[in-house]
């Protein structure tokens, strides 16, 4: 048995084979191409490309439908070129065209679609529909006029759009789609972003030349802002989004953002748009942008000549600190509203705010104490609970000026004043003060203030174990050392009055033993009841006053000279008090016979004012001046400057001791540091010379500014 | 001899710790008394110091190392008052005792005459700068005095016990003055000598003339005439120590048109008004 295998019988095809193919398929292409329905069905073609594809004629028929396809293109553009379209007609032109061609590539593929396959795998060409592509790009990158006329008016249609004119967005899609499916898109992206510089450039310069507000200028960025972003979603290429946003913030706000501030800050701040400025803020902000230095600073210059004005202007000196109060919270509210929160900005806030307070050394510390002093007192007009958060804004002025011992100076006086005549409106708000100070500068700078407090309460305490026969007297007895100095005024008391002022002093020492009491006179006040002819009067007088009063229960008339004597007082104070009974306004107790100027004369004779009127039943004689004179404030300010020279000596050998050498810019360094109060560089030269002289300090022998600690 | 510091070790901390100053004084001087020890109180305990072990005892039992550092004293002037204990300072005495009877006082002292005379022995000019030499040498205490122990002890740690010395080292001293830093502490002393009786600042003409006097030759380019303008006619106030000392170094330190002040470097208030009024004036 023999088997023997045979091989297959090779079919031999018929010679014009692929021609035969071919002309049915090229008349199948053609057709295509002029989208009309093919002779054949597609299933014939299909397979008759298979066949092909099966007999190795790939090669061939792949070139052959490329020329088909390419010849078919070139006429189409040919035709387009022809028709002399431009603008949106060009657009909607090429649109068509792309899409004619997108159609027919895609039928060709699925009739040729074994060709596709096999091409690809085997022999490493593009497939069929990069292969049209790639056609439709040489040919449209080839010929300039299309290129130009494209670009141009896609240009076009971007201007107008954003002069404000809507245009077919679809259309522009369609386009661009098609220039990124091309791989061709960067012909479009460069111009077009270099064009939205132009646009932007020139659109900032206009509006910045423009007179007003610059509120609008900032609206007009944002709704800019948003119509770019729409372009990018509706028709732009997503990666051209990132370069587009710089671009135009840049244009907009970047290279301006100095001259926006210069232009608009001041007014808008000064007219407090807060809606504006957040809007300033939030373009600032921007990531893009980053020029929050720019305005940071323009801030702190609006602050600082703002606020120098305030200060400055010394005709404004009784309203500076609410002035001030309410210029704060009006910035810190455009500070937490317009700039949300930025610390940065609270910081250069605080330091302008600091910058211009201390503009003027000492004024806005006394005018601060007198502020707090007013509302301390009853007639002010906030409820306690208003009042509180006002102390905590006074306390945030406090903490910027630098002369705060002329302000301790000022509130002790003040302070002692209100509780020695009553005039405290709540104890419990004076206390929460002092302990807000105490938190805010230690306890060394309260202390006095408490103890003046707690002085009164042990004085309460103690006297109100004394029963004496008079219950109309009311007497404090206080620790000297905490209380500000008064001078004393020797006056002549009536027996009773010394009499009961010495019982009291009796059953003092006896509680407490050697201590040594002095009657301060010249704050005591008296309530004297006058009966006049038909009506009855109680004023309300200091004591020297009173005295003066009394005089004129025996006597009808009475010379300055005698009221001196039996006074027993000096001049001055016996001028002073009887100017307040005889010249003042309101209610004259007492006339003088004589007419004359402010200066009294021995001779003068003064009687009682028998056509007394006055509305109230109770009259009160401005005696003790409640608010401080002229001299009054010159005088705290002499001391406090003289207590700031001890203060600095302190300071100086303190600080050698513990270093026993220094250098004299470390010296100067640490002594700056360490004092509560502003100082020259020159005046605490000056106390180290003294100091040096009375060899509490010494020169270093070979070194000239290095000192030693002297022991 | 030079002046001696003296260090106590520490027996715990091993540690070398100065002795103060009274400590230091009481060993030193039983030292250059040639001594063999020395019984001390420090505080409220007693030691006992052996130079020649180099020891101290405690009075419980435990002994530190001591030791001696000899110093150069920065002021060259400074006297060491042990040094020559042995020294006949007869003839010394005798010049005191003439000088003494020569100024009209009852305290122990040359001055107004005495003075006078002291300078005719020594054969010295009395506007000459030795007079002033002679007292910064021995650390005279009061303007225009010398007391009698003040000189004596100075004499003989110097080791001078003739006249004849005396006016050799006198010459000597003399050239000693182009080295400037014996210059600047005699001029320190100058201030000392030159003030008024129980004060502490120099009047204001007697500086300048004093300024005259010593520094016109060692000014350089120092504006000196400029500074005694200044002095006499716009700062019109009496001169403090302070002032005096730094102007030496001021005059070292400074440019010749002043361009190199800094108010920063701790210089006296008078230098400061000086620099400002002089340097327009140094410019034109």
């Amino acid at each position: 048995m023999k088997l023997s295998i045979r091989p297959f019988e090779t079919k031999s095809l018929p010679g014009d084979f692929e021609k035969m193919m071919w002309k049915k398929l090229e008349m199948a292409v053609h057709s295509i191409h002029k989208q009309e329905a093919a002779r054949h069905p597609l299933e014939e073609l299909y397979t008759a490309v298979n066949d092909l594809c099966l007999h190795g004629f790939t090669d061939s028929l792949y070139d052959k439908l490329e020329k088909t396809c390419e010849d078919h293109i070139k006429s189409v553009f040919s035709k387009l070129e022809g028709k002399r379209l431009s603008g949106v007609k060009f657009l909607s032109a090429l649109s068509e065209v792309w899409e004619g061609t997108c159609i027919e590539l895609t039928v060709i593929k699925t009739v040729f679609g074994s060709l596709d396959r096999t091409v690809v795998l085997h022999n490493s060409r593009k497939a069929l529909w990069d292969m049209g592509l790639a056609i439709f790009r040489t040919i449209f990158t080839n010929s300039e006029s299309t290129k130009t006329r494209t670009l141009t008016a896609l240009l076009e249609q971007i201007q107008f759009e954003r002069q404000g004119t809507s245009i077919n967005q679809g259309l522009m899609k369609q386009t661009l789609s098609m220039m990124t499916s091309l791989g061709i898109y960067d012909l479009f992206e460069a111009p077009f972003l270099q064009e939205t510089r132009r646009f932007y450039s020139e659109e900032a310069a206009t509006q910045l030349a423009k007179e007003g507000d610059i509120g609008p200028y900032l609206y007009l960025i944002q709704s800019r802002i948003a119509e770019e972003g729409n372009k990018v979603e509706a028709y732009l290429s997503f990666h051209t989004r990132k370069q587009l946003t710089t671009d135009v913030l840049q244009c907009l706000i970047g290279d301006h953002a100095q001259d926006i501030l210069d232009k608009g800050f001041v007014s808008l701040m000064e007219n407090k748009k807060v809606a504006e400025l957040r809007l300033l803020y939030s373009h600032f902000d921007l990531p893009g942008v980053q020029k929050v230095e720019l305005l940071k600073n323009s801030f702190r210059i609006f602050v600082k000549q703002a606020g120098a004005k305030k200060v400055l202007n010394e005709a404004n000196d009784s309203s500076m600190i609410s002035d001030l109060l309410v210029f704060k919270t009006e910035l810190d509210d455009v500070l937490q509203n317009a700039f949300s929160g930025r610390e940065e900005l609270g910081y250069t806030l605080r330091d302008a705010f600091e910058e211009f307070i201390n503009m003027r050394a000492n004024r806005p510390a006394e005018l601060l104490a007198k502020y707090i002093d007013s509302k301390m007192k009853p007639g002010a007009k906030e409820t306690d609970e208003q009042l509180e958060p006002l102390l905590d804004q006074c306390l945030d002025l406090f903490r910027m000026i630098a002369a705060k011992d002329v302000f301790e100076a000022f509130y002790k006086k003040d302070f002692a004043k209100r509780l020695l005549l009553g005039k405290c409106a709540s104890i419990y708000t004076e206390k929460v003060f002092i302990g807000k100070l105490k938190a805010e500068c230690g306890p060394s700078f309260t202390s006095k203030l408490e103890g003046m407090l707690k002085d009164m309460e042990v004085s309460r305490e103690v006297l109100s174990e004394y029963s004496g026969e008079d219950t109309n007297l009311s007497v404090q007895i206080l620790t000297e050392s905490y209380w500000p100095t008064y001078q004393s005024c020797q006056v002549l008391l009536p027996t009773k009055l010394s009499t009961a002022l010495d019982g009291v002093k009796t059953f003092y020492l006896k509680k407490y033993s050697g201590r040594r009491l002095v009657w301060q006179t010249c704050l005591c006040t008296c309530t004297v009841k006058a009966t006049y002819a038909r009506v009855k009067k109680e004023l309300n007088v200091s004591l020297m006053q009173a005295l003066i009063l009394l005089i004129f229960n025996n006597e009808k008339e009475v010379s300055f000279a005698k009221i001196k004597e039996l006074v027993g007082t000096s001049d001055v104070e016996l001028t002073r008090s009887l100017q307040a009974l005889a010249f003042s306004n309101q209610a004259r107790i007492l006339k003088r016979t004589v007419k004359g100027g402010k200066e009294i004369a021995d001779t003068d004779m003064f009687v009682v004012n028998e056509e007394l009127q006055h509305r109230h039943y109770k009259i009160r004689v401005n005696g003790i001046q409640m608010n401080e004179t002229e001299d009054e404030a010159k005088a705290t300010t002499e001391r406090v400057f003289q207590d700031r020279s001890y203060s600095i000596d302190a300071c100086v050998v303190r600080t050698m001791k513990s270093r026993k050498t220094m250098s004299h810019s470390d010296l100067m360094s640490t002594v700056f540091s360490q004092l509560q109060f502003p100082v020259q560089a020159s005046d605490l030269k000056k106390r180290i010379e003294t100091l040096l002289e009375r060899d509490y300090l010494a020169r270093d022998d070979r070194k000239q500014n290095v000192y030693h600690y002297v022991a | 001899m030079p002046r001696g510091r003296w260090f106590i070790q520490d027996p715990r901390s091993c540690k070398w710790v100065q002795a103060d100053d009274t400590v230091n004084n009481l060993m030193e001087s039983a030292f250059k008394l040639q001594k063999s020890t020395i019984d001390i109180t420090i505080g409220i305990n007693e030691y006992r110091v052996d130079f020649v072990k180099r020891r101290m005892y405690g009075s419980s039992g435990g002994s530190r190392l001591i030791r001696r550092d000899e110093v150069q004293a920065s002021n060259p002037y400074e006297l060491d008052e042990y040094a020559n204990p042995k020294l006949n300072m007869k003839e010394i005495e005798n010049l005191y005792n003439k000088c003494k009877a020569a100024s009209d006082t009852e305290e122990d002292l040359i001055q107004g005459e005495g003075l006078m005379t002291l300078c005719s022995e020594l054969s010295i000019s009395i506007d000459d700068v030795s007079l002033l030499l002679l007292a910064c040498r021995i650390q005279a205490a009061e303007p225009f005095k010398i007391g009698r122990t003040e000189m004596i002890v100075a004499l003989r740690s110097l080791g001078i016990d003739s006249v004849k010395k005396l006016k050799s080292a006198i010459t000597q001293w003399k050239n000693e003055l182009s080295n400037d830093r014996s210059f600047k502490y005699f001029y320190w002393f100058a201030f000392d000598w030159t003030r008024e009786e129980n004060s502490r600042v120099m009047q204001n003409e007697a500086a300048i003339e004093s300024w005259k006097t010593l520094l016109s030759t060692r000014c350089g380019k120092f504006p000196l005439d400029l500074w005694c303008e200044f002095v006499s006619s716009q700062y019109k106030k009496a001169i403090s120590k302070d002032a005096w000392k730094s102007l030496w170094d001021f005059m070292q330190t400074s440019a010749p048109d002043l361009s190199n002040y800094s108010e920063d470097e701790g210089w006296p208030v008078l230098m400061d008004e000086f620099v400002e009024w002089a340097q327009p004036k140094l410019r034109s």
